[in-house]
């Protein structure tokens, strides 16, 4: 479960970029797998809880949209561009330029392990769009980090 | 995979990258960036990034994954069933020397037992309050045709008797003692007959479609959860629960459910394996 937590809440983190949605989301993914608990295959608890939260984190960015709250970290990173002063902070910055799905679903693969099926598992995607998405984020990755001005 | 198109070639091209193409399909591919030379272009420059892993961001509330909320409202998961049904196990003394307790003739050291902080229970049950699952409203409905109180002496069993003792105490502005009635044999036998879902108190859940359950929660001790643990903790915490009524314990992992306003309510599936137990608590 510890673990599980740690996964589940750097994938929401890494995506929506705010601590306090980010834990909130992680509570309400676990009371849910909680309340599924016997309806959930137990191999399948992960996958579960990453759905649930990927879902939760969808809804939680539509309010937030919804209730025009300022990204106040989409902000920051366009005033921040080039400050980052390492290779973790440049990867960090680059992820945050993706497109959503691309940067889900290669937070999944990389981050997690998870394989091509399972991520189309969890994101509702098709293996062969799994590959699309992963394909265009590594694509992309390498063009922000390759570019002159994000050269270490 | 077995057509390139336009659609699904970067699909095609991460698998290339990736070494996952037989020679069957590497000969499609290489058919497809014949025709369509910008690709091959794309496949010549790309170069992976893979993210490292990042084990430094770590959730730093995983104890609210584990204890009830500030409300009352017992959230978390927390692998509450495993550790739930340990109760069983030391509920088990309990249920044995039943008939002793019955009869007012408790050994002290028992006595001792059953309130210490391994075994603590919820206090005074909420009698005659409606209780459903959210959102089970409608499935009440439908399901009005499963017979409610099927089991004789369950009705009112957490009915708090109308003595002067409970009037006096209410007047204090707190609820009375809780006074459970002895396990009648006809009760449990009940129990046996109807593996499954069971509901236990008079206040009636719903777990699906499933009416289920107890009034109250459990203190988890262990990491077993067997058919036959859920028996017996069910049995043997209302055994408990009549003689050590006042003891509630806040922090013990408990089970969720949403309306809750009379206590976290713990749903026992009463598997077939459990009527072993019953058979041999009836014939001992």
């Amino acid at each position: 479960m510890r673990q599980y937590a740690d996964n589940v809440y750097r994938f929401v983190l890494k995506n929506i970029r705010h601590e306090a949605d980010a834990e909130d989301i992680v509570q309400n993914s676990f009371e849910i797998l909680w309340k599924k608990h016997e309806e959930v295959n137990f191999e399948k608890a992960k996958s579960y809880l990453f759905m649930v939260a990927r879902n939760n984190m969808i809804d939680q960015i539509r309010k937030r949209k919804r209730a025009g709250i300022a990204d106040d970290e989409s902000k920051a990173d366009r005033m921040v561009t080039n400050e980052y002063t390492g290779a973790s902070e440049a990867l960090d910055y680059a992820l945050r330029q993706l497109p959503a799905k691309q940067r889900e679903v290669i937070l999944l693969r990389d981050y997690e392990g998870y394989s091509y099926r399972e991520i189309g598992e969890i994101t509702g995607l098709s293996e062969s769009q799994v590959k699309v998405y992963i394909f265009r984020a590594r694509r992309a990755l390498q063009k922000i980090l390759v570019k002159p001005e994000n050269v270490l | 995979m077995t057509t390139i198109n336009k659609n699904n070639i970067e699909a095609w091209l991460l698998d290339y990258s990736e070494g996952q193409l037989n020679e069957q399909e590497l000969a499609l591919l290489e058919a497809f960036l014949a025709e369509n030379p910008e690709y091959r272009q794309w496949l010549s420059d790309f170069e992976p990034v893979y993210l490292p892993e990042e084990e430094s961001i770590v959730f730093k509330k995983k104890e609210t994954l584990l204890k009830p909320a500030a409300s009352g409202r017992i959230l978390r998961f927390s692998f509450v069933f495993p550790r739930l049904m340990a109760a069983a196990a030391l509920l088990a003394a309990i249920a044995l020397l039943w008939p002793r307790f019955q009869n007012q003739k408790i050994n002290p050291e028992m006595r001792a037992s059953l309130a210490s902080p391994e075994i603590r229970l919820p206090g005074t049950p909420h009698a005659g309050k409606e209780h459903t699952l959210r959102g089970q409203e409608e499935k009440n409905k439908k399901n009005e045709s499963i017979p409610r109180h099927e089991t004789p002496g369950l009705a009112n069993r957490t009915t708090l008797p109308e003595t002067k003792e409970n009037e006096q105490e209410k007047e204090k502005g707190r609820e009375a003692p809780f006074h459970a009635e002895p396990l009648q044999k006809g009760m449990i036998a009940s129990i046996a007959q109807n593996p499954g879902y069971y509901r236990y108190s008079e206040i009636p859940g719903w777990y699906g479609s499933t009416p289920v359950a107890m009034k109250h929660t459990l203190p988890v001790q262990n990491e077993e959860r067997t058919p036959a643990n859920l028996m017996e903790s069910l049995l043997r915490s209302e055994m408990a629960r009549a003689f050590i009524p006042e003891t509630l314990e806040e922090d013990l992992p408990q089970a969720d459910i949403q309306n809750n306003d009379g206590g976290p309510v713990v749903y026992l599936k009463l598997p077939p394996a459990g009527k072993k137990i019953i058979d041999k608590f009836l014939n001992r």
